[in-house]
């Protein structure tokens, strides 16, 4: 049970541009706080950093109030899960849950009780005399946690632990993660590059680009209110639609004026009145485009021409995959209500609207949120 | 295999296989026979009578060699400088492997100090004989064991570092820091786990230093005269006025060849790759 506290950490390698850059974050007890960002982004040096395994090169960090920077790893009292599990090989799968309580010189029958009820627990006390290499790649990743959880820590950290595992594992052992982190109540830092695991396992994200944090809020937030440009392409699958804009205002009203479209705002776009004859980027996800036919939008937008050029089928709903000059929209239409016949629509010149409830828009500059919805 | 090739090749391999078996084992066949023999019966068909057929082998010449005090010393000086220098080795060798592999050193890089390593290795021995027998007499070490230790450690070392430390770079540091963050220090994660689970390096390494000590010729004759004799040394005089004596030279020889051979057997189940299977893989 514990807080963890980063100042301004800034990490640099020698000669090198810096990789982490001003990092500042408070987890709060109990908290499960989730960095998400692409590969190469830093994430995984922040959580080293927090295990003491890399040297911080500016900042400080703080874990339960007490000041780590200058701590070894060994006496930080966290516990890490690897990407590659990182089980010892030559120990049986006891004698890897018992290797951080024996280093801890934690009492022979205590450890021996400890061990075994996180067995039980995580389902692998069958295999307690076995080597890691006789067990399968769930099983393993099992061993891992176990090795954390018994130790009883401060906090857990943990990188990309489910990256190793096939899709159905996966989904199988987020969910076994979820339970878990309900049932031990432990803080948490666990790092992906998977965004459906950090909306499904934080309780904050901490989205990262270029060892920068780009946003902190609970993952509805980061859904519905991206911050910037960045965050708002990052989440979310496929990705939000993306046009450049110009804002003008025209007979008392504010559009978005586009290379080959206009879009009028409504009332509820705000926040514009500054960037009168600025250019803007405006986002549209694709469950707020739609072709007209199809479109139950409160507060609809002016119809793009537009011309079909693929459909998917993505289980319950269809990708329709709509150029409107340079710019390619993707639509999600519901299924349900009607498929499209894929080589019936492809080359179709069709109408698309945006929801205009759900129109996002940022500085082209700064490529920084005006408008959320 | 055979029933699909023309009776040419078939041929051919037969040829170069009982070639290639004869030219390696005849030596050994050689030296365990001539071992056997009396010296009347030495030169017997052409040397490479029989035993049985064509003398009677006798274990004369081992009881011999064995009971002469100037083998059982060269024994003992040739398994005592081999295992010891072999001992510095692997601890001296697979500590700095460890730190060349794992920590990065600012003032001369890694990569440097292998290199010098390696310069070491390549090195012949004979450029710096003069010198490292005029350092043994200044030290006082001359005809000591102490002498042959240091010399062969001084030319095992480098093999040792740049295998352990290829060993090392192999393993994932992964397991190390699971060991630093679950509570131990550099050493723990170290003996507890980088070291077992580079057995089959270690074993290999330490096997290999061993037979470079113990065929070491060079260092010994130039180090020793009399008390620290080594048994390639005392092969090499086997060499009398009465002519070579083949029966003692071959029982000598074979003495020589024993214990290395044993080693490497009582081993070998330690040199098997895949150790590591199974810790990082999904």
């Amino acid at each position: 049970m514990a807080t963890i506290t980063l100042k301004n950490v800034t990490k640099c390698y020698t000669k090198g541009l810096p990789v982490v850059k001003n990092f500042s974050l408070d987890v709060a007890d109990r908290e499960f706080v989730v960095f998400l960002g692409p590969s190469g982004c830093g994430k995984t040096t922040v959580l080293r950093m927090i295990a003491g395994l890399e040297d911080i090169t500016e900042g400080q960090i703080h874990i339960d109030g007490a000041l780590v920077n200058e701590m070894a790893p060994r006496d930080r009292d966290v516990a890490m899960v690897f990407q590659n599990y990182a089980i010892y090989p030559h120990l049986t799968v006891y004698g890897n849950l018992a290797f951080g309580l024996k280093a801890r010189k934690v009492p022979k029958p205590e450890m021996d009780e400890r061990v075994k009820s996180v067995a039980k627990m995580l389902g692998i006390d069958r295999y307690l005399e076995r080597k890691p290499r006789y067990l399968s790649g769930g099983e393993r990743q099992r061993v891992a946690l176990g090795r954390a959880i018994v130790r009883e820590p401060k906090a857990f950290l943990m990188d990309e632990p489910l990256s190793n595992l096939d899709a159905k594992l996966r989904v199988h052992m987020r969910f076994e993660l979820s339970q878990l982190r309900r049932k031990l109540g432990i803080t948490t830092v666990y790092v992906t590059h998977d965004q459906v695991e950090a909306l499904t396992l934080g309780d904050r994200l901490v989205l990262m680009n270029a060892g920068e944090i780009q946003q902190v809020a609970d993952p509805v937030t980061i859904y519905s209110r991206p911050a910037n440009v960045f965050v708002a392409s990052f989440v979310g699958s496929p990705s939000m639609n993306f046009f450049d804009a110009q804002v003008v205002r025209e007979n008392g009203a504010l559009w978005l004026a586009g290379e080959v479209f206009k879009i009028r705002t409504t009332p509820n776009v705000a926040g514009l009145d500054a960037h009168v004859g600025k250019p803007v980027v405006c986002g549209v996800r694709p469950e707020a485009v739609a072709l007209v036919e199809h479109a139950a939008f409160q507060n609809r937008s002016e119809l793009l021409d537009a011309r079909i050029d693929d459909v998917e089928p993505v289980g319950e709903n269809q990708l329709i995959y709509a150029s409107c000059g340079k710019i390619l929209f993707v639509a999600r239409k519901e299924v349900a209500s009607g498929a499209l016949v894929r080589h019936a629509v492809i080359g179709k010149n069709v109408r698309i609207t945006f929801d205009m409830d759900q129109i996002h828009i940022f500085d082209k500059g700064t490529e920084q949120a005006i408008h959320s919805p | 295999m055979f029933r699909k090739t023309s009776l040419a090749t078939r041929t051919f391999l037969i040829i170069t296989l009982v070639t290639a078996t004869t030219w390696t084992a005849f030596p050994f066949y050689w030296g365990i026979i001539t071992s056997l023999k009396d010296r009347e019966n030495v030169n017997l068909w052409f040397s490479v009578g029989l035993p049985f057929l064509h003398y009677t082998p006798t274990l004369e010449n081992w009881i011999g060699e064995l009971l002469l005090p100037e083998m059982q010393h060269a024994l003992l000086n040739s398994i005592t400088t081999a295992f010891v220098s072999t001992v510095f080795c692997m601890v001296i060798g697979s500590l700095a492997g460890y730190a060349l592999a794992r920590f990065r050193f600012e003032r001369i890089p890694n990569r440097d100090i292998t290199i010098w390593f390696f310069s070491l290795r390549v090195l012949p021995p004979v450029a710096v004989a003069i010198p490292f027998f005029i350092m043994m007499k200044t030290l006082g070490l001359l005809d000591t064991r102490t002498a042959l230790v240091l010399s062969y450690t001084t030319f095992n070392l480098p093999f040792a570092v740049i295998i352990m430390r290829s060993f090392f770079l192999e393993l994932p540091p992964e397991m190390e820091e699971a060991a630093l963050v679950d509570g131990y220090t550099r050493f723990g994660a170290f003996f507890r786990v980088a070291l077992p689970l580079s057995a089959p390096a270690l074993v290999s390494t330490a096997l290999i230093c061993l037979a470079a000590a113990w065929n070491e010729f060079l260092f010994a004759l130039l180090l020793s005269s009399k008390n620290a004799i080594t048994i390639p040394v005392l092969i090499s005089g086997g060499e009398h006025s009465r002519g070579v004596e083949f029966w003692m030279v071959a029982t000598r020889g074979m003495l020589a060849i024993l214990p290395p051979a044993l080693m490497a057997l009582l081993v070998q189940r330690f040199i098997v790759r895949g150790l590591t299977f199974g810790a990082v893989k999904g």
